[in-house]
């Protein structure tokens, strides 16, 4: 295949799979087509984009910092009940004002956008207020703490026209993104099983100094505020098997349990659980805190061969022994892991290897690239601000993901098969 | 009463929290929380890491103004502000220089006065536009490139030992690969932490120790990390002023407040040579200096030069010359 034939079919991907309704978001194909370092335009030609943020703890202070980064962006607010995490926020937001009321924050006026970077069982509040409150929104996963209220959110988008994105990076990664036009390209063929976890070792429990803030601050502990480790951690992975085998369950099981940290927390330390998808394929996902091998990677299993992400945004590509030799294959990277020979998934360069040798231009090596998921997700969610643009992972995403999530937990709580029906995914 | 030890992997080494206190499992919970700061750092400092905040900068600053953390900018300006201090012996613009010597790449190469001095063109506090009221960093040419070496580690442990006294934890050493420690309080029972200084001629032997509390120490020697080029034996630490290895010292400790700060310092000490280093110490009554000169070798017992320091030095093995010791 020559360069011309090989550029068309990339564009064609990206036009292609946004006939479907399977668009990559903007700063993604970008990135994907190696024009992620030209100059961006002069900041004074850029329309301010003023954020409020509520929730400045760890997770937010992480997101402020890719918002800081971004042409035009201003955090004029911002918003935490816990006086250390408010001061931690506003080294980062300079000159914003700070809040220990997110509601006195939504009645500014100068706001486009809001970010929500709560307890889980605070996001559905707090996003309906904002969305009422003409903001568009951005939430932390998972989008709400039950499914009646991931369906208010819903609702109140179609109410307000503001839009809600939903913070599953992974969305946004040129990594990922590779990997489905690999998956899309028939390399592994016709997916049959996903295997997923996210084992770690450790309590999940924070130091708390004064007893009395035990629960605002592990609040991941405790029922009341959170979900768990399918709510916490699952979610992200669980949002990646829906997207890529453009499906949703129709079934699940599980198995979890206390059973390492009893120190009075009410969330599962360990869950096991196994989705059917539609034709019969089956996602089985693990989440550990006792024992990290295996750390967090989805493998998607295909007649033809494995694709396993991992959590660095690394990759590899194993094929079935039985399989024919892929095209791109002679050009890829390959590595033994495990007495099996891997080609090593790299954005820029695993399919592309044979058009960066014959081009003069500097390639972008995706491995290399400078943007990480988090800054694309947000660079995104600015220019769908100033575009008021859909985002791509948009509340209905969050919705669907929240669902599955959710009663994933119920057939653990109860011990039963629980089966979805078409309107538990409607609103 | 319980003494907990906590290591994590970071920043190229392995960073290590061991902490005293009534409860382990608080201990543990509250180490493993404050080496989350390593992860945070090196998210933000690491050049290696392509998608770090440096990482970014460095991809993307010879091409257009970049804007970065406050947080950044701050730290930026510290270790900017420590560069002036030492007369530019200590430069986070350094970098080519280690790539042109084949320190990054762990092999030496000597290389030649005309590529030494094209790529002193590239290195200097002037080759970065900082924009305050912007919030951006532009570099003047292509090939600047920033890399805060020790400093970040030095970051990494202050804010750690930084988060444990958040925790409430009164007692507490931390390190990150040995180059740098900081004493957070006293074990029980003592009055300080005490805390050896490695011989810098000889492996796994110790030069002396130093007490320290509510205060850092980092050495820089050249035993870290050498190197030989056709029989021309030099170190890893790179004069940015000269674009040539340093010489003249075999290892400075430096002791103060900040572990970013005496990490920075011990680099430019050890850069800046013996009578400089000693000049430098005496205007500054609140660092702590152990200064080494060459020769410290196997055969050479080293000369010590103290400031301001409490230090005991280690007895020296029997049929050995005594060693001079110069307090200054």
């Amino acid at each position: 295949m020559n360069l011309e034939q090989q550029t068309v079919t990339r564009r064609a991907l990206v036009t292609g799979a946004a006939a479907m309704g399977l668009a990559v978001p903007p700063a993604v194909a970008r990135a994907m087509q190696g024009q992620q370092n030209p100059p961006s335009p002069p900041e004074r030609n850029l329309p301010p984009v003023h954020i409020g943020f509520i929730g400045t703890g760890v997770q937010g202070q992480f997101d402020m910092n890719r918002l800081v980064r971004i042409p035009g962006v201003k955090i004029v607010a911002t918003c935490d009940i816990y006086e250390p995490n408010l001061k931690k926020g506003l080294e980062i937001a300079r000159g914003a004002q700070g809040y220990d009321d997110y509601r006195r924050l939504l009645e500014r006026r100068d706001l486009h956008a809001v970010c929500i970077a709560t307890p889980l069982h605070l996001h559905a509040r707090m996003a309906i207020d904002a969305l009422e409150a003409g903001k568009h929104v951005f939430v932390e996963k998972m989008m709400a703490y039950s499914i009646e209220e991931a369906r208010q959110m819903v609702r109140a988008v179609r109410r307000t026209g503001k839009f809600v994105q939903v913070g599953h990076q992974r969305r946004y990664s040129i990594h990922y993104h590779h990997a489905l036009d690999l998956i899309r390209k028939d390399s592994i063929g016709q997916i049959t099983h996903v295997r997923a976890q996210w084992n770690r070792n450790g309590s999940w429990r924070r130091a708390v100094p004064d007893p009395k803030y035990e629960r605002l601050i592990n609040w991941r502990l405790y029922k009341a505020s959170s979900q768990g480790l399918m709510a916490e951690l699952g979610s992200h992975q669980i949002d990646v098997c829906n997207w890529f085998l453009n499906s949703l369950p129709v079934a699940v099981v599980g198995i979890g349990g206390i059973d390492y940290y009893k120190d009075g927390r009410e969330v599962y330390d360990n869950v096991q659980v196994i989705y059917e998808y539609a034709n019969g394929v089956k996602v089985t996902y693990q989440s550990l805190t006792t024992n990290a091998f295996d750390d967090c990677s989805e493998q998607f299993m295909g007649k033809k061969g494995t694709l396993i992400m991992r959590l660095n945004g690394s990759g590899e590509l194993y094929r079935e022994r039985s399989a024919e030799e892929l095209d791109f294959a002679r050009f890829a990277r390959r590595q033994t892991i495990g007495g099996r020979e891997a080609i090593v998934l790299d954005a820029g360069a695993t399919t592309q290897q044979d058009k960066r040798e014959r081009t003069a231009g500097v390639p972008l090596a995706s491995s290399g690239a400078s943007k990480d998921d988090y800054f694309l997700e947000f660079e995104d969610f600015i220019a769908c601000v100033r575009e008021n643009r859909k985002p791509f992972c948009d509340v209905e995403v969050g919705f669907k993901d929240t669902v599955c999530i959710l009663k994933a937990n119920e057939a653990m709580e109860k011990g039963i098969k629980v089966t979805f029906k078409p309107e538990d995914f409607q609103v | 009463m319980p003494i907990v030890r906590v290591t994590r992997p970071g920043m190229g080494t392995e960073f290590e929290v061991i902490a005293c206190g009534a409860v382990a499992s608080y201990l543990e919970d509250a180490a493993e929380q404050a080496l989350d700061e390593v992860e945070r750092l090196e998210a933000l400092l690491s050049h290696y890491r392509p998608a770090s905040d440096i990482g970014d900068l460095n991809a993307r600053a010879a091409i257009e103004p970049v804007r970065v953390d406050p947080r950044l900018l701050a730290i930026l300006e510290r270790a900017l502000a420590i560069g002036e201090a030492t007369g530019g012996a200590f430069d986070i613009t350094a970098g080519p220089l280690l790539r042109l010597w084949g320190i990054y790449q762990r092999q030496g190469r000597w290389p030649s006065p005309e590529e030494i001095r094209e790529t002193l063109a590239v290195v200097g506090r002037h080759n970065l536009v900082i924009d305050r009221e912007a919030g951006t960093i532009r570099y003047r040419r292509p090939g600047v490139e920033l890399n805060l070496g020790a400093f970040g580690k030095g970051l990494a442990i202050d804010a750690v030992a930084e988060t444990l006294r958040e925790l409430g934890i009164t007692a507490a050493l931390i390190h990150g690969g040995t180059s740098s420690v900081y004493a957070l309080g006293a074990p029980p029972g003592a009055e300080a932490w005490a805390v050896g200084i490695r011989h810098p001629g000889r492996p796994g032997e110790r030069l002396g120790r130093v007490r320290l509390r509510d205060r850092a120490l980092s050495t820089s020697g050249n035993y870290e990390q050498s190197f030989e080029v056709e029989g021309r034996r030099f170190g890893h630490l790179i004069d940015p002023r000269t674009g040539y290895p340093a010489r003249g010292v075999a290892s400075v400790s430096v002791a103060g407040a900040s572990a970013a700060e005496t990490d920075a310092l011990s680099t430019a000490l050890f850069v800046m040579g013996v009578a400089a280093a000693k000049e430098f110490g005496a205007r500054r009554p609140d660092l702590g200096l152990v200064i080494v000169p060459e020769p410290a070798d196997e055969r050479h017992a080293p000369e010590t030069i103290t400031l301001d320091i409490e230090w005991e030095r280690e007895a020296t093995a029997a049929g050995e010359p005594p060693a001079p010791e110069v307090q200054a």
